[in-house]
């Protein structure tokens, strides 16, 4: 079932184009990961289809089980918690507002503050809490009505490693249990890497990727093979190196990177550096994860 | 109003009694000490005036709880206002209530009963202290006959609560509404000053009341489709 439809988005401040007919599908049961460099588009992506700011053209539509009037649950950077009220009372309100009656929500409040373990802290004031705390709380308050959607911009930012852990585990589960979907942004590639199953990057407000994570073309390239010296390489011999092989990236001194190799070629190299008197301390090869893969599409869209 | 915006206004005016005892609370008792204060102080000359005929100073003392409302409402109203409204624009709170289909004019609705209710609760009470003041310390009992009643206790602070109204769409919509929030308190309470000052001189007629009461009601609906007609990226564009 389709979640979340949106096709050829667009968005102007002036003259400037912050959104380029942008388009992407959230289906029930999917974890996209909408990311891109700062002010590449994507808050103003989620804005738009929270419906905060105008666009200037495109569609956005969200679908939801039996009329339900609130499909989204969202969590923006800003986490959107009222402070001098206490966990409980910001969750009472957020269940009040859904029109819970109060016999429905307070067991329901209960089993959330006690999966994101903030049941010992639920009268304490959310100005007292950490932001890990507020972080689990506006993740549990932004799904408290059973949303089909749940956005979530930048979730995991400057929060500790166990709420990091605990709310990756929560939100899998959620989206598992309940057959939802999430939209969500962030700069940790790892996390989009454990949680997503689709991904979108965006680039000066261009998609410029979009498919199943499983898929994204550049998984198929070949890896990269670093070597590494004992001693730092002269300059000289630096420069020799490259004017002579191709595709040699200079991390440092006495490290460089192979792309878009074959065999012979690093054979080649391999007995230049031999014959250059210079002495290998390690080759090594590192498959391409994630983050490789969008900085290379970041930079490829640059080029 | 529908059930639903019923129960979300409900919802509402909850958690903003909650913040409001929080945040406010001094301020509320403040509020009453300084106009009880300023109310006795004004009314000095005439305590002391042994000319006027006892019955002539309880019906003026009785009067002056004019003076209380349009004191109180618009200044307390002023302050909770800024905090109910443009604070939570500030940090982002309404963001996340406006992005999961609760309207503008649901919360703001919700924020400004609160607001007319504990405005008006700090009237009452104010009246009430200054009223008890006066006759523990002076042993006059003030006269409130109809006319009083209606100008004091539903007139003025139906004016009031329009221009609260106004002033509660600045705050709700506007990108920076400071200026407002300290000029129109002293604007308006200047004005009723004036409005107050000829209501002693000559009570009012009952088509004064009428007008007065039409003007409040107009105030109130005009912002009521202001609020209705503005869009949420106004209300999230701080």
């Amino acid at each position: 079932m389709q979640i979340l439809d949106v096709r050829n988005l667009t968005k102007k401040y002036g003259n400037q184009i912050v959104l380029d007919e942008v388009s992407f599908q959230v289906q029930s049961g999917d974890i996209l990961g909408y990311i891109g460099p700062n002010g590449s588009g994507k808050t103003t992506t989620i804005k738009i289809i929270c419906g905060l700011i105008k666009k200037n053209g495109g569609e956005t539509t969200t679908y939801s089980r039996d009329g339900q009037k609130q499909n989204i649950g969202v969590v923006f950077d800003g986490l959107g918690l009222y402070k001098r009220l206490t966990a409980w009372e910001n969750l009472e309100f957020a269940a009040k507002l859904a029109g819970y009656e109060k016999n429905v929500y307070q067991n329901m409040i209960l089993k959330l503050l006690d999966q994101v373990g903030l049941l010992d802290v639920k009268d304490k004031k959310v100005k007292t809490f950490s932001k890990g705390m507020a972080k689990r709380l506006s993740i549990i308050l932004a799904v408290l009505h059973d949303p089909t959607l749940l956005i979530l911009d930048e979730p995991f930012d400057g929060i500790d490693t166990k709420s990091h852990r605990d709310l990756i585990i929560f939100l899998k589960e959620w989206v598992k249990e309940k057959e939802r979907s999430i939209l969500f942004t962030s700069h940790n590639m790892a996390d989009v890497d454990t949680l997503c199953n689709k991904i979108a990057i965006i680039n000066k407000g261009k998609i410029i990727e979009y498919s199943d994570k499983s898929s994204i073309a550049i998984h198929d390239e070949l890896p990269n093979i670093f070597i590494s010296f004992y001693e730092s390489l002269e300059d000289k011999t630096l420069q020799y190196i490259k004017d002579k092989h191709n595709n040699i990236h200079i991390i440092n001194s006495s490290l460089l990177e192979v792309s878009q190799h074959n065999p012979k070629m690093i054979n080649e190299l391999v007995l230049d550096l031999i014959n250059q008197q210079q002495f290998i301390k390690e080759i090594y090869i590192k498959k391409k994860n994630l983050e490789d893969i969008y900085l290379h599409k970041i930079g490829g869209f640059d080029k | 109003m529908n059930k639903i915006n019923n129960f979300r206004i409900k919802a509402i005016m909850w958690k903003e009694a909650i913040e409001i005892k929080r945040s406010s609370l001094i301020y509320i008792i403040g509020t009453i000490v300084f106009v009880v204060v300023m109310q006795v102080m004004a009314s000095k000359q005439l305590l002391d005036n042994k000319d006027l005929p006892v019955a002539s100073k309880e019906m003026l003392l009785g009067y002056s709880i004019i003076y209380i409302s349009i004191m109180c409402i618009p200044f307390l109203g002023s302050t909770l206002l800024s905090r109910l409204m443009y604070e939570e624009r500030l940090d982002s709170a309404v963001h996340v209530l406006l992005a999961t289909g609760v309207d503008q004019i649901t919360i703001w609705l919700g924020k400004m009963i609160i607001t007319y209710l504990v405005t008006y609760i700090v009237f009452v009470c104010s009246a009430l202290t200054y009223y008890l003041y006066i006759y523990i310390s002076y042993g006059y009992s003030m006269i409130i006959n109809f006319n009083i009643f209606v100008t004091s206790f539903i007139v003025m602070p139906f004016l009031s609560f329009g221009f609260l109204s106004i002033l509660g769409y600045m705050y709700w919509v506007i990108k920076n509404p400071q200026i407002f929030g300290m000029i129109f308190p002293i604007a308006f309470t200047m004005g009723g000053w004036n409005v107050a000052i000829k209501y002693i001189e000559k009570p009012p007629t009952t088509l004064a009341i009428i007008i007065v009461m039409a003007v409040a009601l107009a105030i109130n609906t005009i912002t009521y489709i202001l609020v209705k007609k503005a869009s949420k990226s106004q209300i999230t564009n701080i």
